[in-house]
C-alpha cells in the first residue's frame, strides 16, 4: 500500500479543476511508484527474464465518483493524497484499489478507505511485453525487478467478468434514444494521442469516449443539447474493459448509446447552489477500423449538475427527459 | 507435477473448446489449445498456488511454446527449490 502526497499543479489540472483523465494518470502514476517501491528501479526498468521491457496494461477499470465529492472540488494547487493498494494474482496479474482524498484524509489501513465517499477506482492489469507485435503478450517481471506484493489466492472477480464481457461484446444491447446510427470516428495521431512504438494508453480511450459522447449529444440528438449544458456534466462512474490494442495512425470507431433519466434535485447532496438535473447513462463499443477488432467496451454515468443561478439550463434539459 | 499442469491446462482450454479431452505434450499452448493472455496469466497463478513455484521470475515465458516446454520449466523450478 502506498499513500502519495501530491500537489495538483498546472500539469494536472491546468488553471481549472481535476478531470477524469488526469485523475486516471494520477492513479496510474501512484501504482507505478508502488510497484517498484523499495527497489532501485523505476517502472521503465522492469523487464522479464529475457530482458524484454514490461508495463502493466489495464484489462479493466471501474472509476467511481460520489456526487458529494465531485472531481471539480479538487482544484489547482490543492494538496491531495493518492492511495493505491496493489495485490498480485500469480506473477502476471495485478489487482488494484485506488482512492483520492484531501491531504491527511486517507488512513494507513486500506480497509478504512471510504471508497464510497471519495473518488476511487478498482482495476485489473497484467504485465505485458512492451512493443510486442500482435496480441498482448503477457510475461512476468524477473525476480527482484518489482516490490514484493501481497498475493491473492483466488482470481480477482474482474477476471471472470472480463471473460463474460469479452464473449458478449457489450454492456447491453438495450435500445437507447440517443444512439449513433453510424460510429463516431476518431483518428489517432502519433504524438498527440499515441507515443511512437507504443499502444494507445488506457486513459486516451476515455478521451475518445468523451469526444464520442459530445458528438452524440451535439449531433445525434435533435434538437441538440444546448452547448452550455455540456460543461455541467460530472462523472459518476465509468467502467471499461480493454480487449485489444491499437496504435497511432489507426482510426477508432465508437458506437454510443445513451439515455437520460430524471433524478432528485438534491441527488448531489446538500449544496444549495447546485441543481441535479438528470443522469446520463451511456454505453460504448470501440473498434479499430482497419481490423474491425473490438478494442474496448465501456459504460459511464454522468450527472447534469447545474448552478442554481443558471436554472434556465435545468428547464432546457427537462425537455429531453422522458417524462416531459 | 505433470498431472497438475495437465489438469489446469485442460480446465482453461475447455473454456474455449468444451469438447477438448486430451492434452498432448507437443501441443502449442496458444495456437492449439487456444489460451489467451488472461488464461496464460491464470495458468501461472494457479500453478504457483498448487506447485509452490513460479518459474517465470527466472525463465522467460516467451520461451515456452508447447505443453512439454511448460512442464520442463516447472520441473527445473521445482528441482531448484
Amino acid at each position: 500500500m502506498l499513500i502519495e502526497p501530491v500537489e495538483l499543479t498546472l500539469a494536472h489540472v491546468g488553471l481549472g479543476e481535476l478531470r477524469e483523465v488526469p485523475l486516471l494518470a494520477l492513479f496510474a502514476s501512484a501504482q507505478a511508484h508502488a510497484l517498484v517501491a523499495g527497489t532501485e528501479h523505476t517502472l521503465r526498468d522492469v523487464t522479464d527474464a529475457a530482458g524484454a521491457k514490461l508495463y502493466p496494461g489495464y484489462s479493466w477499470l471501474h472509476l467511481r465518483v460520489p456526487p458529494s465529492r465531485r472531481l471539480g472540488q479538487f482544484q489547482v494547487w490543492d494538496r491531495v493524497e493518492v492511495g493505491v493498494d496493489v495485490k498480485r494474482f500469480g506473477g502476471m496479474v495485478l489487482d488494484s484499489t485506488y482512492v483520492l482524498g484531501a491531504a491527511g484524509e486517507l488512513s494507513t489501513m486500506t480497509a478504512d478507505w471510504p471508497l464510497d465517499a471519495l473518488p476511487s477506482m478498482r482495476a485489473m492489469s497484467m504485465w505485458i511485453v512492451d512493443g510486442a507485435p500482435g496480441d498482448p503478450q503477457p510475461s512476468s517481471p524477473q525476480r527482484g525487478a518489482i516490490a514484493e506484493l501481497p498475493s491473492l489466492s483466488n482470481p480477482p472477480d474482474a477476471m471472470k467478468r472480463f471473460r463474460t464481457m469479452r464473449a458478449t461484446g457489450s454492456f447491453d444491447r438495450e435500445p437507447r434514444p440517443w444512439s449513433t446510427t453510424k460510429p463516431v470516428r476518431y483518428q489517432l495521431h502519433m504524438g498527440r494521442d499515441v507515443a511512437r512504438d507504443h499502444n494507445l494508453m488506457f486513459a486516451t480511450y476515455v478521451e475518445i469516449m468523451e469526444v464520442a459522447t459530445e458528438a452524440v449529444l451535439r449531433g445525434v440528438v435533435w434538437p441538440a443539447i444546448p452547448a452550455a449544458l455540456l460543461e455541467h456534466r460530472m462523472l459518476l462512474e465509468r467502467e471499461v474493459f480493454f480487449l485489444s490494442h491499437t496504435k497511432g495512425g489507426e482510426q477508432v470507431l465508437v458506437d454510443v448509446r445513451a439515455k437520460l433519466t430524471p433524478c432528485a434535485e438534491n441527488f448531489h447532496g446538500d449544496a444549495k447552489d447546485m441543481v441535479s438535473a438528470g443522469i446520463l447513462d451511456i454505453v460504448f463499443e470501440l473498434y479499430e477500423e482497419g481490423t474491425s477488432s473490438l478494442l474496448a467496451i465501456a459504460h459511464a454515468r454522468e450527472l447534469f449538475l447545474v448552478p442554481r443561478k443558471r436554472a434556465g439550463l435545468v428547464a432546457d434539459l427537462a425537455r429531453f427527459l422522458p417524462s416531459s | 507435477m505433470e498431472e497438475t499442469i495437465y489438469a489446469v491446462l485442460r480446465e482453461l482450454a475447455q473454456r474455449h473448446d468444451p469438447q477438448l479431452v486430451e492434452i498432448r505434450p507437443e501441443q502449442v499452448i496458444v495456437d492449439e489449445l487456444g489460451l489467451e493472455s488472461l488464461d496464460v496469466a491464470q495458468l501461472v497463478a494457479v500453478l504457483e498456488d498448487r506447485l509452490g513455484v513460479d518459474p517465470f521470475a527466472t525463465t522467460a515465458i516467451t520461451s515456452v511454446r508447447t505443453v512439454s516446454d511448460l512442464c520442463a520449466a516447472y520441473r527445473v523450478a521445482l528441482d531448484a527449490k
